[in-house]
């Protein structure tokens, strides 16, 4: 599957990242992630996310059913896509994790700062604790823009296939 | 859960003013979720808030085929974060909420220089059955 270096640059920037599993009695479940980095190398291509360790329903989902959404927005553009994966493995998230998490977290609170005025300051309510990785195989990637494109296919795409 | 004691529907007014946009996470009958933002969750009663319906259509198919859904809403005011656990009841296509959830999003959609773009379809109206600190 051949992904857009574009949708590859949103996917990686520093933006809002929102997680949907759902529990093998259908129940879905919203949850927040953060870092997210894609490997093209891999054939289907892998997401990496990092969830806080505290999302434990997400993480039993997870365990249970395999299966994740990943939305990524662009606080700014509102520019938006959507990933549909199921899960590979779990890591624990490395010292670089933290330094990367650190660097991002700020980079999207001056960014929303920037989109609507918010204290950067107020956004610490939102910093995650302890964080941990899952690595999702990529099956389908959608734009999530708002507007009446949404839900149109990016990856893979027709001639793809 | 935190145990934290958690507000009522009505204590949580601020979350439903629309300034941070909410999110939610809906499954397909075969398991596959969907996540998204939404621009607003209107307030209703004591017990049902209202989506509306313009065109997140995987979402609303998603619906049609498995009526639960979860939204985190978030208060502008010092960024606490809440989980609702929703059941879909029913739609309202005219009426008093439709006509103010109409106003709402022409409001917002000005805000966001996108003025006739999100065309209101319906009101879904949905039974909280839980809420949580996210």
């Amino acid at each position: 599957m051949d992904l857009e270096p574009d949708v590859v640059t949103l996917l990686e920037s520093d933006s809002v990242i929102l997680v949907g599993t759902v529990a093998p009695d259908g129940l879905p479940e919203a949850s927040r992630g953060w870092g997210l980095t894609v490997r093209t190398d891999a054939e289907p291509p892998e997401v990496r996310l990092l969830m806080p360790v505290a999302s434990t329903r997400a993480r039993e989902n997870l365990e249970a059913t395999g299966r994740i959404a990943i939305t990524v927005t662009d606080v700014e553009t509102l520019r938006s896509a959507q990933v549909k994966g199921r899960v590979a493995r779990f890591e624990p998230a490395t010292d670089a994790d933290a330094r990367a998490h650190e660097r991002s977290f700020a980079a999207l609170a001056e960014a929303i700062q920037r989109a609507d005025g918010t204290d950067p300051a107020l956004l610490g309510n939102r910093k995650p604790g302890a964080l941990t990785a899952v690595v999702a195989t990529l099956e389908e990637v959608y734009d999530q823009t708002p507007g009446p494109a949404a839900g149109a296919r990016l990856a893979p795409t027709e001639e793809s296939q | 859960m935190t145990g934290e004691a958690v507000p009522t529907l009505r204590e949580m007014g601020p979350c439903f003013e629309g300034a941070v946009p909410a999110i939610i996470a809906t499954a397909s009958a075969d398991g596959t979720p969907n996540i998204t933002h939404l621009s607003k969750v209107h307030l209703v009663d004591d017990d049902h808030v209202g989506l509306s319906d313009q065109f997140f259509s995987k979402t609303n198919r998603n619906l049609c085929e498995n009526p639960y859904a979860c939204v985190l809403v978030l208060d502008p005011h010092n960024y606490d974060e809440y989980r609702l656990i929703l059941r879909y009841e029913r739609s309202e296509r005219r009426g008093k909420l439709f006509d103010r959830i109409e106003r709402d999003i022409e409001a917002i959609a000005a805000l966001c220089g996108m003025q006739g773009v999100f065309k209101l379809r319906g009101v879904d109206i949905y039974r909280v059955l839980e809420i949580e600190r996210a």
